[in-house]
């Protein structure tokens, strides 16, 4: 073999793109710096597409909002894949900052939060560090009786937008009726009233925040309507189109439900304790996948996981949430009811919160320590993106 | 093409021949090409050049190798760690030297997995790398002016432009 100086190739710029796409958004805003093309490539729509695509699919995270942290309830909590819990961004500071506030939902790198007393909202990208706060709508209506609301969030890649949508409930002559819906959308940042469509007439009997999934926003046992019995309804962030889609089996309203995504499909976490006795609890795993025929658009259900984590953790706190491919709790009584061959134990410090994970291939049991008291977590899927929300920018005062 | 022909000869762009097996082929779609189209039997004197140098080659026909026998039967969990594994091992290589030539390959084999790969460790090495650190290996040069510079370190206090 000839032995010849290797000359250092230059990387055409597809390539370099499909490098720079995996880093992490704290690497691309160190490396905004190294030139012009490549602070103005990170601003591309297209590139942030990719590497929101790419984060989502590589690099998921999970966060938790402490709803028991009275004293703080801004505090967030990041869990890595490897699950390092790794910081805790402060939530963007504005003049409603002593307002609580709650994380309606996480869609594509946005983070939507509504504040309680002054149900504003505001949309925040923790990764740049930049917040949005939602103007108010100014043509609400109000009804007489008007009882309750309810609100969901998500991305639609269709339209490359992101959408809050929020349905309000009156008290009707007989029933609670669904009287107007608004929404939001992130490139006109304007509201917009829409049609009730589906949702003329139908008595809605939750108020849950809705899950939003490839484009779609979902609440769950939700709407009634007298030939389905409990639907399932969803809301088409691209068409603006409401649909009710009805439920598995029989619905037992007793069940705790909780909609979630599993291999990239839309997925119901159930949670049945009907029976008095801890040994017959089931927690089941059912997906739904949508499929056309000639009688039109149909959903499929699925069960494919059933388990009772029951016999492995006395105590499962907090609402659970699918994470890679593990079911996922925070849990802090498990103690005595260990002793299973295939439990395993990161530290054994019994007076730290633990999280209970289970391994949906191999049935397996985690339990992983933290020393950050979690209490109630409310857990959201999350992966950073560089998608600008463009108004507030959070400076180095809150790292 | 005869069946019975179980390795390829090819040219590197420095000239040397190698061999690789007609599995080990199919990764790359070009290389498959060339099956089809070129006359590989012993009565035959063409060899193909691939323009890449050897030392390059070498390691994508190594990689081809290895990754071949899950590629074409498809393979279990265990395996597929064990790959995992192997290709964390075979990916320890300098950035400049070998690995951006393995990128260019890649790309130009139309090999998916080696180029995601490649494209991945390359990423993962420049997470620890300084911004000057970065431009010398990409051959970039520093473009912004003094007062950019300084906008810039105002908006993300973060940044640094050494």
């Amino acid at each position: 073999m000839k032995k010849e100086m290797v000359i250092e190739p230059y990387l055409p710029p597809e390539i370099i793109t499909n490098i720079l796409k995996r880093l992490p958004v704290k690497s691309l805003i160190r490396f905004q710096c190294v030139c012009k093309d490549w602070k103005n490539l990170f601003k591309t729509q297209s590139f942030i597409s990719e590497h929101s695509r790419h984060s989502t699919y590589q690099n998921p995270y999970l966060i938790f909002q402490c709803n028991g942290c009275e004293c703080n309830p801004r505090h967030l909590c990041l869990m890595n894949r490897y699950m390092q819990i790794l910081e805790y961004p402060t939530l963007p500071f504005t003049d409603s900052s002593m307002d609580p506030c709650r994380i309606v939902g996480s869609s594509n790198g946005l983070i939507c939060l509504e504040f309680m007393r002054s149900k504003s909202y505001m949309l925040w990208n923790p990764a740049i560090r930049e917040a949005f706060q939602v103007p108010e709508f100014k043509s609400l209506k109000f009804p007489r009786f008007r009882v309750s609301s309810f609100i969901g969030f998500g991305f639609s890649p269709i339209v490359n937008d992101y959408k809050i949508v929020k349905v309000f409930i009156c008290c009707g002559w007989r029933d609670d009726l669904v009287y107007q819906v608004t929404v939001f959308s992130l490139s006109t940042r304007s509201w917009k009233e829409v049609k009730l469509g589906k949702l003329e007439g139908i008595k809605p009997f939750t108020t849950g925040y809705g899950f939003a999934f490839d484009g779609v926003i979902f609440w769950f046992g939700f709407a009634y309507v007298e030939k389905n019995g409990i639907c399932m309804l969803s809301f088409d962030i691209a068409t603006e189109v409401f649909t009710l889609i009805p439920f598995p089996r029989p619905a037992v309203l007793e069940d705790d439900n909780r909609l979630t995504a599993y291999e990239h499909k839309l997925a119901v976490l159930n949670n049945n304790r009907i029976e008095n006795t801890i040994d017959s609890w089931v927690f089941n795993l059912w997906v739904m996948e949508k499929c056309i025929d000639a009688s039109g658009e149909r959903w499929n259900w699925t069960k494919i996981y059933t388990s009772n984590p029951y016999l492995y953790c006395a105590c499962l706190l907090s609402p659970p949430s699918i994470w890679k491919n593990e079911i996922f709790w925070e849990s802090d009584a498990f103690r005595s009811y260990f002793g299973e061959a295939n439990v395993t134990v990161n530290n054994d410090e019994e007076d730290d919160e633990k999280l209970v994970l289970c391994h949906l291939h191999t049935n397996e049991f985690k339990m992983l320590a933290t020393t950050e008291p979690l209490l109630m977590p409310e857990v959201w899927n999350y992966a950073e993106s560089l998608v600008s929300v463009c108004n507030i920018h959070i400076g180095a005062s809150s790292s | 093409m005869s069946s019975s022909v179980e390795a390829i000869t090819v040219l590197s762009s420095d000239g040397d021949e190698f061999k690789i097996t007609v599995s080990a082929a199919k990764l790359s779609k070009p290389l498959n090409w060339m099956l089809e189209d070129v006359c590989f039997s012993d009565d035959c004197d063409e060899v193909p050049t691939i323009e890449v140098n050897s030392k390059t080659l070498v390691k994508v026909i190594e990689y081809c190798e290895k990754h071949a026998p899950r590629a074409n039967s498809g393979a279990s969990d265990s395996d597929a760690e064990e790959l995992k594994k192997w290709d964390i091992e075979f990916m320890k290589m300098d950035v400049k030297d070998i690995l951006f030539h393995i990128l260019m390959a890649a790309n130009y084999l139309h090999m998916e997995g080696l180029y995601d790969l490649a494209c991945q460790t390359a990423a993962d090495l420049m997470k620890g790398m300084t911004v000057s650190q970065i431009r010398k290996i990409f051959h970039i040069k520093n473009d912004f002016s003094s007062e950019e510079q300084e906008q810039l370190r105002r908006q993300h206090p973060g940044c640094s432009f050494d």
